[in-house]
């Protein structure tokens, strides 16, 4: 067949090239959207100018003028915009980080929990998770600011853990540790006396149970005050309890079956020998007095935690702490170099740990037993008297600056204490940090439950049966099979709810706490500037996404599948 | 150990008998192996039980006794549509039903209704109905306690002068009973458990009582605790300076001398004409009158005695009311003048709904104090009977109705789809009719919630409404219904810039789409609600906040949908593009024909994920100043009259949002078990 001639083309060759129309295409794109951006942006600029509101940066050196419910001491209503911004981000970076941390913990917890055995917290995980999940986060945040925080008592009703009072402990507590194991010691070289060994433990416990028990009814129940020591042998309750146990004795001797006989007896005559030594006074009663003061308080204007100042001691003991660390370091790439060429076993976890804790402690007793200086200079009456450290600290002369200065340890856990209204000490937390945190906390977690049980789920359990076939424990099983195999599943979807909760941050703006977008928002109404406090407030958080996702692609890259 | 047996031993005697094998099947083996397999699963389990039942019992005691669910039965309306224009409910009424019906048909053609679920549903229906009158008639009414004084009452800073005509509202045969309350007057410890309505002076004489109670039992408290050893030294300084300072006032019953005096006693009709009146004391019987019409009635109360005293009186038929006012359209007349929208008060009683519309009586040109909510309200542990028949009766009858005509119009939905099928389906395909039309309704739904809810400019049938008044669940619908929708066209465009070979197209449209998945929801809403103004000053106005809400919340929707997309697109097997790139397809075509069509059938269930996330990432609208669900919590609770109503509010909206995004949950759940999704291989 003739090839017919081709019918020319109106069209010049030069513009049916694909190339070409592709970049005449990407030109055309470029100046539309061009155009579209430069008439927003006239619009936009021209309504600015007219309200004498151009956009700039410089405006950031202002003054504020308002003040931010949480800031550092350095921040005040004459600080600049830019200093308000900070302040912003730093709140912000507080609630992000300790939300990562905590979120991970508790969705951890629960993913574990929705794959437990146990068909009840299966159960309450599961509607843990489905009503978290299906509630805006926004009202979650309200019940946990409006209902729960407004709901604590006032200041002077706060809560706090522990209450203040006295604690009575007493002595013969020691006593029942020291009975138990030296029962089981005694009777370890018997294993033919299974049942003497278990009827003389289950005495000894159920004695303590009983006397624990009279102790706690002499002290709170009305009518039992003086039963301890009274001694009278012929009283009605005192006969009649005599009665129950010996007939206790005889069923648990005559008509329990054989298995459950050395049990039974032992607990009857157990509790018959405790009551009677109880009834006899026999029993001590004598207990020591501690003072116990509160270490938190919770109220309807904050929490108040205690606070850990750092003395002037405290670099010499981080230098032992480094030594620690380093050693560590070394006896763990050592010992991982060791174990792989040689093929001996070596803990190097366990050492590296020992060698951290033991050289942190080493560090803590020499520096602690450095002698404190005898006095020290108090202003009194306008000058510097010497005073004896010890003296001024039992009159209360000495202030945590001067503790911090003076005292022997590295470190000062102080108990926060109330004067009046305020703290002297402690560490206050607001309450609407405590709901933000709490909020993003529990509805993150419910997120990462899911993530965690569909990534454990998605091992193959060929694997899991296949590791026990070897004779891995079940702790084994789980950190050398099990886990890595999950978290190349896990870390994507983690990664993404890490993301989620740093956004959802910004919801702070609702529950009035001072996070970065509050703060702008504040700045903008101020200032007139939206479009660059918009623009910071974008930045901000891009860059806020950025790190977070590039920490997760780091540690995708690191258990992820490698192939070919 | 005994010695070990051979293991080939002959067996000659008779296999032992044992007991059957409770542990092995039935509920109790069930329990030892779920709950009970070792002794950390006991200890679990015994934890769990106690901390759901603690849970669940203050939960329920807290909703029988405490809470104040007024605040969501009488702000229903509100709640489901906002301010919406009173008279053009009609509309969206209309709309719920053919969402109904849509759903029910769609439920038929892809799914079945499982009987039992179906029965639960008609049991509870019929509860509903059947309950309210049961309540009604076999549970007494609740008591309402006024205050008859000739004296002051004071406790603390309150101070509460006599008040002698306090209107109220009755209706045509009810009957009102008034005696004096004798049985709550005798002592403190009586007055302090004062338990039903009560106006303000009773509440202070209640709150003087339980004060006083509680100061007597706090100083026994701190005399016992500074004879006891158990204290620091700190507490005891503490401890004996409040001693110091705290005095037993004198019992509330003799320093008012309740109950001691008589009272005349006048019920007046709305123009002060006196229906009935008497002289009670402490001796009389109830006395009863009843109500001649529906109206206004005043009761008219003094001390008959000349001595300084107060009277409890403890009533049933005079029960608080709440003011309401409503925005009547702008109505056009018929003689062409247009009357401007106007504000309609409406008084509303808390206890039954009886509602009405007269004005209040006046006297000396002012009107009259009347029972309001805000001062009456009902106080003290209330009982299961004052619950069920002033809170829970009420609820039920006001959604029982509109439950029953969802129910039904998703019934006969479900009804049609079955008649379509059994009609027009044939052979291998029997359900294809009912699922081409329930596609079509649902498609349909959309376009005609938009000319219901909006209607059309000059139209008398359907009028235009006010954007202003759209609020909540309506507004929260159509937010994410034009989340969805709108931003559909969007992220697929961008969904295919990104993935398009063009450098350019691909780096904008990856610009965009990282910019905006990478800033929140708040931030985007304020940039929308901040910015477009400034492109057009006529966007400023409150009347086009939602219409800006909807632009921002539409804009980040596309940047998710559009991953989504892209996930489906490359999940897509590269030999189907090279197979239509052999048949000579062009480039447009194979996106639409081949690659469309699969990607977007494999990303269904993202695609309702996030149709349930957006729908629940609506409420940060409430942030702006937008009336959705979220904000009508926040504008009911701002209220006087629900003042300190948070948790009940707050636990309302969360059922609701949960039903929604569960069954949304449901059904996304369902479309990936029948094997739609990326897990299907063509």
């Amino acid at each position: 067949m003739s090839s017919a001639p081709q019918p020319r083309s109106l069209i010049p060759a030069f513009l049916r090239d694909v190339r070409v129309l592709q970049a005449i295409g990407q030109i055309a794109f470029v100046i539309v959207v061009l155009f579209v951006f430069a008439e927003l942006a006239d619009s936009i600029g021209g309504r600015l100018r007219a309200n004498n509101l151009v956009p700039n940066f410089t405006f950031l050196q202002n003054r504020a003028g308002f003040d931010i419910g949480e800031s550092p001491a350095w921040y005040s209503g004459n600080s600049t915009y830019q200093q308000a911004f900070q302040v912003g981000v730093m709140n912000t970076l507080r609630v992000v980080m300790m939300g990562l941390l905590l979120s991970t913990v508790v969705g951890v917890l629960f993913g574990v929990f929705l794959l437990s055995t146990n068909w009840l917290i299966r159960t309450i995980a599961r509607v843990y998770v489905e009503v978290l999940r299906n509630t805006p986060l926004l009202v979650q945040l309200f019940v946990f600011y409006y209902v729960i925080m407004f709901s604590l008592p006032t200041l002077n009703q706060a809560l706090t853990i522990p209450n203040e009072g006295v604690l009575f402990l007493p002595l013969r507590l020691a006593l029942y540790p020291l009975l138990w194991f030296a029962a089981r010691r005694a009777l370890h070289h018997n294993p033919a006396d299974d049942q003497r060994r278990v009827a003389i433990l289950s005495g000894i416990a159920a004695g303590a149970v009983v006397t624990e028990a009279a102790f706690w009814l002499v002290n709170n129940a009305a009518g039992w005050q003086g039963t301890h020591g009274r001694g009278a042998l012929l009283s009605t309750p005192f006969l009649i309890y005599l009665g129950v146990s010996l007939l206790l004795l005889a069923g648990a001797a005559l008509a329990l079956p054989a298995r459950w006989r050395p049990l039974g007896l032992g607990t009857s005559a157990g509790q018959l020998a405790a009551g009677l030594l109880f009834y006899l006074g026999i029993t001590p009663a004598a207990a020591l007095r501690f003072e116990v003061f509160p270490w938190f308080y919770i109220s309807i204007r904050g929490f108040v935690l205690p606070e850990v100042l750092v003395t002037a001691r405290f670099p010499v003991w981080m230098a032992f702490v480094s030594l620690g660390l380093l050693a560590a370091g070394a006896v763990w790439v050592y010992g991982g170099r060791l174990a792989e060429t040689s093929g001996r076993v070596i803990p190097r976890g366990r050492y590296a740990l020992l060698l951290i804790v033991g050289l942190a402690l080493l560090g803590w007793l020499v520096v602690s037993a450095a002698p404190a200086p005898p006095t020290v200079q108090i202003e009194q009456g306008g000058q510097l008297v010497a005073v004896p450290l010890e003296q001024a600290r039992a009159d209360g002369l000495l202030t945590t600056a001067d503790e911090q200065l003076y005292n022997q340890a590295p470190l000062l856990v102080l108990r926060p204490e109330r004067q009046g209204l305020r703290f002297g000490t402690g560490v206050p937390v607001s309450p609407e940090y405590m709901a933000l945190l709490l909020g993003l906390v529990v509805y993150t977690s419910a997120f990462i439950a899911e993530i965690v049980r569909a990534g454990i789920q998605a091992v193959p359990y060929g694997q899991i049966e296949a590791a026990r076939a070897l004779g891995l424990k079940t702790d084994q099983v789980l950190a050398v099979v099990i886990l890595p195999q999950a978290l190349r599943v896990i870390i994507p979807p983690l990664g993404n709810q890490y993301l989620n909760l740093a956004k959802n941050s910004s919801l702070g703006l609702a529950i009035a706490f001072a996070d970065l977008f509050q703060v702008t928002t504040t700045i903008m109404n101020q200032s007139g500037q939206s479009i660059t406090g918009i623009t910071m407030v974008m930045i901000s958080y891009l860059i806020l996404s950025l790190v977070i996702s590039g920490v997760m692609n780091w540690l995708n890259a690191r258990f992820k599948l490698v192939t070919r | 150990m005994t010695a070990r047996e051979p293991i080939n031993r002959v067996y000659t005697d008779e296999p032992l008998v044992k007991p059957p094998p409770m542990l092995v099947v039935g509920p109790l083996a069930w329990a030892q192996k779920n709950l009970f397999r070792t002794w950390l699963d006991a200890l679990l389990t015994v934890g769990g039980v106690l901390l759901i039942v603690y849970t669940v019992t203050t939960f329920i005691t807290w909703s029988v006794r405490w809470a104040n669910w007024f605040a969501i039965t009488f702000s229903l309306r509100q709640f489901m549509i906002g301010r919406f224009e009173l008279g053009q409910e009609w509309r969206l009424e209309w709309m719920a039903l053919f969402i109904a019906f849509a759903i029910g048909l769609a439920l038929a053609a892809w799914g079945r209704a499982q009987p039992v679920a179906v029965l639960v549903a008609v049991v509870l229906l019929a509860l509903l109905f059947a309950l309210p009158p049961v309540f009604a008639a076999v549970l007494p009414q609740p008591t309402a306690y006024y205050t008859v004084s000739n004296t002051a009452v004071v406790s603390g800073s309150v101070r509460q002068e006599p008040l002698e005509r306090v209107a109220f509202t009755g209706r045509a045969g009810e009957t009102i009973t008034l005696r004096v309350a004798v049985d709550t007057g005798v002592n403190d410890a009586t007055l302090a458990q004062l338990v039903g309505f009560g106006d303000a002076t009773a509440n202070t004489l209640r709150n003087a009582a339980a004060n006083r109670l509680d100061t007597l039992a706090r100083i026994a408290e701190l005399e016992r605790q500074l004879a006891g050893d158990a204290i620091t030294a700190n507490q005891r300084a503490q401890f004996t300076r409040e001693l110091e300072r705290l005095q037993a006032p004198d019992p509330v019953v003799d320093t008012y001398a309740l109950n001691l005096q008589p009272v005349n006693i006048a019920i007046l009709d709305a123009a002060l004409q006196p229906v009935a009146q008497t002289t009670l004391d402490a001796q009389s019987a109830p006395f009863t009158v009843e109500l001649p019409a529906d109206g206004w009635y005043v009761l008219e109360k003094t001390v008959a005695g000349g001595e300084p005293g107060v009277v409890l009186l403890a009533t049933t038929g005079i029960y608080p009311t709440l003011e309401r006012t409503f925005t009547r359209r702008a109505e056009t007349l018929p003689d062409g003048t247009i009357a401007a929208p106007q504000r309609v008060s409406q008084y509303v009683r808390m206890t039954d709904g009886f509602a009405l519309g007269d004005r209040r009586p006046s006297s000396g040109g002012q009107d009259l104090v009347y029972v309001n909510i805000i001062e009456n309200q009902y106080r003290g542990d209330r009982g299961l009977s004052d619950y069920l028949r002033v809170y829970l009766g009420p609820f039920m009858s006001q959604i029982s109705l509109p439950l029953l005509l969802l129910f039904v119009s998703g019934a006969l939905g479900y009804q049609a789809a079955r008649l379509l099928d059994r009609r027009y389906s044939r052979g291998e395909k029997p359900r294809r009719t009912s699922q081409r039309t329930a596609a079509w309704l649902l498609v349909a739904i959309p376009p005609v919630m938009f000319v219901l809810v909006l209607g059309f400019s000059g139209s008398t049938i359907l009028p235009q409404t006010d954007s202003r008044l759209w609020g909540g669940l309506l507004l929260t619908v159509l937010l994410t219904i034009v989340g969805i929708l709108g931003s559909f066209p969007l992220g697929v465009l961008l969904a295919l810039g990104r993935r398009s070979h063009l450098p350019v197209v691909s780096a904008t449209c990856t610009l965009y789409i990282e910019l905006v998945r990478g800033v929140p929801l708040i931030t985007v809403l304020f940039m929308s609600m901040l910015l477009l103004p400034l492109v057009n000053p006529a966007l400023a106005g409150p009347d086009t906040a939602v219409y800006r809400a909807m632009v921002a919340v539409l804009l980040f929707s596309a940047a998710y949908l559009a991953e989504n997309v892209r996930g489906g697109l490359q999940s897509i097997p590269h030999g189907q593009e090279e197979a239509a790139k052999a048949l000579g397809l062009a480039g447009w075509q194979i996106t639409l024909y081949i690659m469309l069509p699969q990607a977007l059938r494999a990303v269904i269930p993202a695609l309702v994920g996030q149709f349930i996330a957006l729908f629940k990432d609506t409420s940060l609208v409430a942030i702006v100043g937008l009336i959705d669900l979220t904000g009508i919590a926040q504008a009911v609770v701002a209220q006087t009259e629900f003042l300190g109503t948070r948790r009940e509010v707050f636990v309302f909206i969360s059922i609701i949002y949960f039903i929604f995004s569960y069954a949304m949950a449901m059904v996304s759940r369902r479309i990936e078990a029948s094997g739609s999704g990326m897990t299907r291989r063509i």
